[in-house]
Protein backbone atom coordinates (compact mmCIF):
# COMPACT_ATOMS: atom_id res chain seq x y z
CA UNK A 1 0.00 0.00 0.00
CA UNK A 2 1.24 3.67 -0.96
CA UNK A 3 1.56 6.11 1.61
CA UNK A 4 2.06 9.90 1.36
CA UNK A 5 4.26 12.55 2.76
CA UNK A 6 4.04 15.35 5.27
CA UNK A 7 4.11 17.47 2.43
CA UNK A 8 2.02 15.79 0.29
CA UNK A 9 -0.87 15.73 2.78
CA UNK A 10 -0.50 19.49 4.32
CA UNK A 11 -0.31 20.74 1.07
CA UNK A 12 -3.34 18.74 -0.11
CA UNK A 13 -5.40 20.17 3.23
CA UNK A 14 -4.95 23.74 2.37
CA UNK A 15 -6.75 23.32 -1.04
CA UNK A 16 -9.38 20.74 0.72
CA UNK A 17 -8.29 18.22 -1.91
CA UNK A 18 -9.00 14.78 -1.57
CA UNK A 19 -5.75 13.49 -3.63
CA UNK A 20 -2.43 13.49 -2.16
CA UNK A 21 -0.76 12.22 -5.29
CA UNK A 22 -0.87 15.24 -7.37
CA UNK A 23 2.51 16.81 -8.55
CA UNK A 24 3.97 19.19 -5.32
CA UNK A 25 5.36 22.61 -6.23
CA UNK A 26 6.59 23.99 -2.78
CA UNK A 27 9.07 26.11 -0.92
CA UNK A 28 10.26 24.82 2.29
CA UNK A 29 11.85 27.43 3.94
CA UNK A 30 13.75 25.65 7.42
CA UNK A 31 13.56 26.60 11.33
CA UNK A 32 16.77 28.42 12.51
CA UNK A 33 20.21 27.92 11.74
CA UNK A 34 21.01 25.81 14.46
CA UNK A 35 19.06 22.74 13.48
CA UNK A 36 21.08 22.74 10.23
CA UNK A 37 23.90 20.86 8.95
CA UNK A 38 27.11 21.93 8.28
CA UNK A 39 26.11 22.33 5.13
CA UNK A 40 23.52 24.88 5.55
CA UNK A 41 21.12 22.52 5.17
CA UNK A 42 18.60 21.85 8.18
CA UNK A 43 17.76 18.47 9.19
CA UNK A 44 14.18 18.91 9.45
CA UNK A 45 13.77 20.46 6.16
CA UNK A 46 16.40 16.94 4.43
CA UNK A 47 14.28 15.14 6.14
CA UNK A 48 11.03 16.25 5.24
CA UNK A 49 11.99 16.64 1.74
CA UNK A 50 13.65 12.82 1.51
CA UNK A 51 9.94 11.76 3.20
CA UNK A 52 8.55 13.31 -0.02
CA UNK A 53 11.10 11.32 -2.46
CA UNK A 54 10.52 8.21 -0.74
CA UNK A 55 6.47 8.79 -1.55
CA UNK A 56 7.01 10.17 -5.00
CA UNK A 57 8.63 7.23 -5.60
CA UNK A 58 6.65 4.71 -3.45
CA UNK A 59 3.43 6.23 -5.92
CA UNK A 60 5.17 5.78 -9.33
CA UNK A 61 3.55 4.61 -11.46
CA UNK A 62 6.29 5.42 -13.96
CA UNK A 63 7.59 2.05 -15.98
CA UNK A 64 11.12 0.87 -16.30
CA UNK A 65 12.37 2.76 -19.00
CA UNK A 66 15.27 0.36 -20.19
CA UNK A 67 18.04 0.64 -17.58
CA UNK A 68 20.44 -1.87 -17.95
CA UNK A 69 19.30 -3.23 -14.15
CA UNK A 70 15.40 -4.10 -15.36
CA UNK A 71 14.34 -7.27 -16.30
CA UNK A 72 11.37 -5.76 -18.85
CA UNK A 73 9.96 -5.41 -14.49
CA UNK A 74 7.51 -2.21 -14.25
CA UNK A 75 7.57 -3.25 -10.43
CA UNK A 76 8.89 -0.97 -8.59
CA UNK A 77 8.84 -3.17 -5.47
CA UNK A 78 9.99 -6.50 -6.88
CA UNK A 79 11.93 -5.54 -9.43
CA UNK A 80 15.68 -4.75 -10.58
CA UNK A 81 15.24 -1.38 -12.27
CA UNK A 82 17.00 1.42 -11.48
CA UNK A 83 15.84 4.28 -13.85
CA UNK A 84 16.12 7.63 -11.48
CA UNK A 85 12.42 8.73 -10.49
CA UNK A 86 13.62 11.49 -8.43
CA UNK A 87 17.06 13.68 -8.40
CA UNK A 88 17.98 15.78 -5.67
CA UNK A 89 20.51 18.64 -5.95
CA UNK A 90 22.43 18.83 -2.91
CA UNK A 91 24.27 21.83 -1.95
CA UNK A 92 28.14 20.32 -0.73
CA UNK A 93 30.72 17.76 -1.94
CA UNK A 94 30.30 14.01 -1.65
CA UNK A 95 32.71 12.22 1.05
CA UNK A 96 36.32 11.95 0.09
CA UNK A 97 38.79 9.13 1.26
CA UNK A 98 41.59 10.44 3.04
CA UNK A 99 43.85 11.02 0.01
CA UNK A 100 41.71 12.98 -1.89
CA UNK A 101 40.66 15.39 1.40
CA UNK A 102 44.82 15.62 1.60
CA UNK A 103 45.25 16.56 -2.13
CA UNK A 104 41.89 18.69 -2.32
CA UNK A 105 41.35 20.19 1.10
CA UNK A 106 39.87 23.58 -0.59
CA UNK A 107 37.87 22.65 -3.70
CA UNK A 108 36.51 26.01 -4.88
CA UNK A 109 36.10 27.37 -1.35
CA UNK A 110 33.94 24.24 0.04
CA UNK A 111 35.81 21.86 2.38
CA UNK A 112 35.13 18.44 2.76
CA UNK A 113 33.24 19.19 6.38
CA UNK A 114 29.82 20.73 4.28
CA UNK A 115 29.31 17.49 2.79
CA UNK A 116 28.78 16.03 6.51
CA UNK A 117 25.32 15.96 6.28
CA UNK A 118 23.29 13.73 8.84
CA UNK A 119 21.23 11.16 7.92
CA UNK A 120 17.48 11.93 7.34
CA UNK A 121 14.52 11.04 10.11
CA UNK A 122 12.46 8.55 9.90
CA UNK A 123 8.89 10.33 9.36
CA UNK A 124 5.51 8.85 10.39
CA UNK A 125 2.29 9.79 11.02
CA UNK A 126 0.16 9.73 14.50
CA UNK A 127 -2.17 7.61 12.42
CA UNK A 128 -0.11 5.15 11.46
CA UNK A 129 1.17 6.56 7.94
CA UNK A 130 5.24 5.13 7.53
CA UNK A 131 6.00 6.34 4.50
CA UNK A 132 10.12 6.42 5.13
CA UNK A 133 9.67 3.06 7.22
CA UNK A 134 8.19 1.60 4.49
CA UNK A 135 10.70 3.47 1.79
CA UNK A 136 13.84 1.83 4.29
CA UNK A 137 11.92 -1.49 4.07
CA UNK A 138 12.15 -1.85 0.34
CA UNK A 139 15.47 -1.02 -0.39
CA UNK A 140 15.06 -1.14 -4.49
CA UNK A 141 12.75 2.19 -3.45
CA UNK A 142 15.69 3.97 -2.57
CA UNK A 143 17.79 2.83 -5.98
CA UNK A 144 15.28 5.37 -8.06
CA UNK A 145 16.61 8.87 -5.78
CA UNK A 146 19.60 10.01 -7.88
CA UNK A 147 21.55 12.76 -5.70
CA UNK A 148 23.87 15.15 -6.96
CA UNK A 149 25.79 17.26 -5.03
CA UNK A 150 26.14 21.00 -6.38
CA UNK A 151 28.35 23.70 -5.04
CA UNK A 152 26.97 26.59 -7.22
CA UNK A 153 23.69 27.99 -9.35
CA UNK A 154 25.33 27.46 -12.07
CA UNK A 155 25.76 24.01 -11.38
CA UNK A 156 22.02 23.58 -11.05
CA UNK A 157 20.92 25.64 -14.36
CA UNK A 158 23.16 23.45 -16.19
CA UNK A 159 21.65 19.97 -14.67
CA UNK A 160 18.08 21.19 -15.05
CA UNK A 161 18.93 22.49 -18.38
CA UNK A 162 19.71 19.04 -19.96
CA UNK A 163 17.43 17.38 -17.88
CA UNK A 164 15.14 16.75 -20.12
CA UNK A 165 17.72 15.76 -23.06
CA UNK A 166 19.14 12.82 -20.59
CA UNK A 167 18.78 9.01 -21.71
CA UNK A 168 15.20 8.39 -20.55
CA UNK A 169 16.12 6.32 -17.49
CA UNK A 170 18.07 8.91 -16.08
CA UNK A 171 15.15 11.51 -16.21
CA UNK A 172 13.19 12.34 -12.69
CA UNK A 173 9.99 12.10 -13.88
CA UNK A 174 8.14 12.29 -10.97
CA UNK A 175 10.50 15.15 -9.20
CA UNK A 176 13.18 17.31 -8.97
CA UNK A 177 14.42 18.83 -5.47
CA UNK A 178 17.27 21.43 -4.96
CA UNK A 179 18.11 21.00 -0.97
CA UNK A 180 20.02 23.93 0.64
CA UNK A 181 18.97 27.14 -1.86
CA UNK A 182 20.39 29.51 0.71
CA UNK A 183 23.59 27.75 0.71
CA UNK A 184 23.74 27.77 -3.23
CA UNK A 185 23.00 31.76 -3.34
CA UNK A 186 25.50 32.62 -0.83
CA UNK A 187 28.20 30.14 -2.10
CA UNK A 188 30.36 32.68 -3.09
CA UNK A 189 30.61 30.92 -6.63
CA UNK A 190 28.18 32.79 -8.55
CA UNK A 191 30.17 35.13 -10.99
CA UNK A 192 28.10 37.51 -11.95
CA UNK A 193 29.35 37.22 -15.44
CA UNK A 194 29.14 33.56 -15.76
CA UNK A 195 25.81 33.34 -14.37
CA UNK A 196 24.81 36.55 -17.08
CA UNK A 197 26.33 34.06 -19.78
CA UNK A 198 24.36 31.38 -18.39
CA UNK A 199 21.32 32.93 -18.42
CA UNK A 200 21.61 34.25 -22.04
CA UNK A 201 22.39 30.57 -23.37
CA UNK A 202 19.52 29.79 -21.69
CA UNK A 203 17.45 31.99 -23.54
CA UNK A 204 19.03 31.48 -26.87
CA UNK A 205 17.80 28.30 -26.76
CA UNK A 206 14.27 29.15 -26.14
CA UNK B 1 29.56 28.42 7.28
CA UNK B 2 28.35 30.97 4.21
CA UNK B 3 30.40 33.35 2.17
CA UNK B 4 27.76 36.61 2.42
CA UNK B 5 29.63 38.42 -0.31
CA UNK B 6 27.17 37.74 -3.18
CA UNK B 7 25.72 40.65 -4.45
CA UNK B 8 22.11 40.69 -3.14
CA UNK B 9 21.10 41.83 -6.88
CA UNK B 10 22.62 38.82 -8.02
CA UNK B 11 21.34 36.37 -5.40
CA UNK B 12 18.07 37.86 -6.62
CA UNK B 13 18.58 37.02 -9.97
CA UNK B 14 20.27 33.71 -9.48
CA UNK B 15 16.85 32.58 -7.15
CA UNK B 16 14.46 33.76 -9.24
CA UNK B 17 16.44 32.96 -12.86
CA UNK B 18 16.96 29.08 -10.79
CA UNK B 19 13.61 28.76 -9.65
CA UNK B 20 11.91 29.82 -13.37
CA UNK B 21 14.12 27.23 -15.29
CA UNK B 22 13.44 24.74 -12.21
CA UNK B 23 9.68 24.82 -13.39
CA UNK B 24 10.69 25.31 -16.84
CA UNK B 25 12.49 21.64 -16.46
CA UNK B 26 9.69 20.22 -14.59
CA UNK B 27 7.23 21.24 -17.26
CA UNK B 28 9.58 19.56 -20.20
CA UNK B 29 9.93 16.62 -18.11
CA UNK B 30 6.20 16.57 -17.74
CA UNK B 31 5.46 16.19 -21.00
CA UNK B 32 8.47 13.50 -21.37
CA UNK B 33 6.80 11.91 -18.85
CA UNK B 34 3.16 11.77 -20.22
CA UNK B 35 4.29 10.64 -23.63
CA UNK B 36 5.92 7.57 -21.83
CA UNK B 37 2.63 7.04 -20.08
CA UNK B 38 0.50 7.01 -23.08
CA UNK B 39 3.20 5.07 -25.56
CA UNK B 40 2.96 2.27 -22.33
CA UNK B 41 -0.88 2.41 -21.06
CA UNK B 42 -2.83 0.50 -23.33
CA UNK B 43 -0.57 -3.12 -22.70
CA UNK B 44 1.15 -2.85 -19.77
CA UNK B 45 -0.31 -0.73 -16.95
CA UNK B 46 -3.07 -2.36 -14.06
CA UNK B 47 -5.68 -0.75 -12.53
CA UNK B 48 -3.56 -0.93 -9.46
CA UNK B 49 -1.20 1.40 -11.19
CA UNK B 50 -3.74 4.08 -11.68
CA UNK B 51 -4.67 3.92 -7.92
CA UNK B 52 -1.53 6.02 -7.11
CA UNK B 53 -0.23 7.38 -10.48
CA UNK B 54 1.16 11.31 -10.05
CA UNK B 55 0.57 11.13 -13.90
CA UNK B 56 0.01 14.82 -13.65
CA UNK B 57 3.30 16.22 -13.69
CA UNK B 58 7.23 16.21 -12.18
CA UNK B 59 7.07 17.45 -8.20
CA UNK B 60 9.17 20.61 -7.56
CA UNK B 61 11.11 21.31 -3.84
CA UNK B 62 13.31 23.69 -3.09
CA UNK B 63 14.79 24.52 0.50
CA UNK B 64 15.99 27.30 2.10
CA UNK B 65 17.23 28.83 4.79
CA UNK B 66 15.21 31.04 6.99
CA UNK B 67 17.80 33.66 7.36
CA UNK B 68 18.17 34.17 3.50
CA UNK B 69 14.49 33.74 2.57
CA UNK B 70 13.61 36.52 5.51
CA UNK B 71 16.70 39.43 3.42
CA UNK B 72 14.36 38.38 -0.04
CA UNK B 73 12.39 41.58 -0.37
CA UNK B 74 8.88 40.87 -0.20
CA UNK B 75 8.27 41.72 -3.86
CA UNK B 76 10.60 38.82 -4.85
CA UNK B 77 8.83 36.23 -2.96
CA UNK B 78 5.13 37.26 -4.51
CA UNK B 79 7.55 36.83 -7.78
CA UNK B 80 7.27 32.96 -6.66
CA UNK B 81 3.23 32.05 -7.19
CA UNK B 82 4.53 32.26 -10.84
CA UNK B 83 6.41 28.90 -10.37
CA UNK B 84 5.52 27.53 -7.12
CA UNK B 85 2.07 27.14 -5.60
CA UNK B 86 2.53 26.48 -1.78
CA UNK B 87 5.49 27.79 0.62
CA UNK B 88 5.98 26.11 3.89
CA UNK B 89 7.73 27.21 6.89
CA UNK B 90 9.49 25.13 9.50
CA UNK B 91 9.46 26.83 13.38
CA UNK B 92 9.35 26.09 16.64
CA UNK B 93 5.78 25.31 18.34
CA UNK B 94 4.91 28.31 19.99
CA UNK B 95 2.40 26.98 22.51
CA UNK B 96 4.41 24.30 24.40
CA UNK B 97 6.73 26.92 25.42
CA UNK B 98 3.93 28.91 27.11
CA UNK B 99 2.71 25.85 29.30
CA UNK B 100 4.44 25.84 32.14
CA UNK B 101 2.09 23.50 33.75
CA UNK B 102 1.89 21.56 37.15
CA UNK B 103 3.38 18.96 35.47
CA UNK B 104 7.39 20.24 34.15
CA UNK B 105 7.96 17.18 32.11
CA UNK B 106 6.89 19.06 28.85
CA UNK B 107 9.24 22.16 28.94
CA UNK B 108 12.40 19.36 28.45
CA UNK B 109 10.63 18.16 25.25
CA UNK B 110 9.28 21.83 23.85
CA UNK B 111 12.38 22.12 22.02
CA UNK B 112 11.50 18.73 20.12
CA UNK B 113 8.39 20.02 18.85
CA UNK B 114 7.91 22.49 16.00
CA UNK B 115 5.25 23.18 13.44
CA UNK B 116 4.55 23.05 9.43
CA UNK B 117 2.96 26.71 8.65
CA UNK B 118 1.86 25.98 4.88
CA UNK B 119 0.28 28.51 2.64
CA UNK B 120 -0.73 29.03 -1.31
CA UNK B 121 2.01 31.24 -2.71
CA UNK B 122 -0.24 33.77 -3.66
CA UNK B 123 -1.40 34.00 -0.38
CA UNK B 124 -5.43 34.10 -1.21
CA UNK B 125 -6.56 31.02 1.06
CA UNK B 126 -4.65 31.75 4.44
CA UNK B 127 -2.49 29.87 6.02
CA UNK B 128 -2.95 26.68 7.86
CA UNK B 129 -0.52 24.79 10.42
CA UNK B 130 0.65 21.29 11.59
CA UNK B 131 2.25 19.90 14.71
CA UNK B 132 5.29 17.41 14.53
CA UNK B 133 7.37 16.65 17.25
CA UNK B 134 10.81 15.03 16.87
CA UNK B 135 11.54 11.97 18.95
CA UNK B 136 15.07 11.07 18.79
CA UNK B 137 15.77 9.64 15.03
CA UNK B 138 12.29 10.12 14.51
CA UNK B 139 9.34 13.06 13.05
CA UNK B 140 5.95 12.21 14.07
CA UNK B 141 3.38 14.18 12.23
CA UNK B 142 -0.06 14.80 12.74
CA UNK B 143 -2.64 15.95 10.15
Amino acid sequence: MAATSFLHTASARIVDKVSTTSPLQLVLVDNDVESNNNNGIGHLSHSLALDTAYSLVSNSSTPCRGCNNSDNNTNNEGGACKCCKVAILMFGMPKQSRKQRENNTNYNGITNEYSRIEFPMLCTSKEGNHTSQQAASIPNLLQHIQIKYVTSITEVVKYLAYAPSLPTHLQPLDGIFVSGMGSLLSSGQNSSMEFTHLCKLCYDVD
Amino acid sequence: MHCHNVEPDTQLMCLLFSVSVLSDTADALGDNKKELLQSTSSESRSDDDCNYSNDGGVSVLVTIDKHTFSTLPQRVTKYLHQYMDYIATIMPSRSDSMTFDNDHEDMSSSSNEYRLVIKDALDTKGEVSFDFKVNQEELVWNV
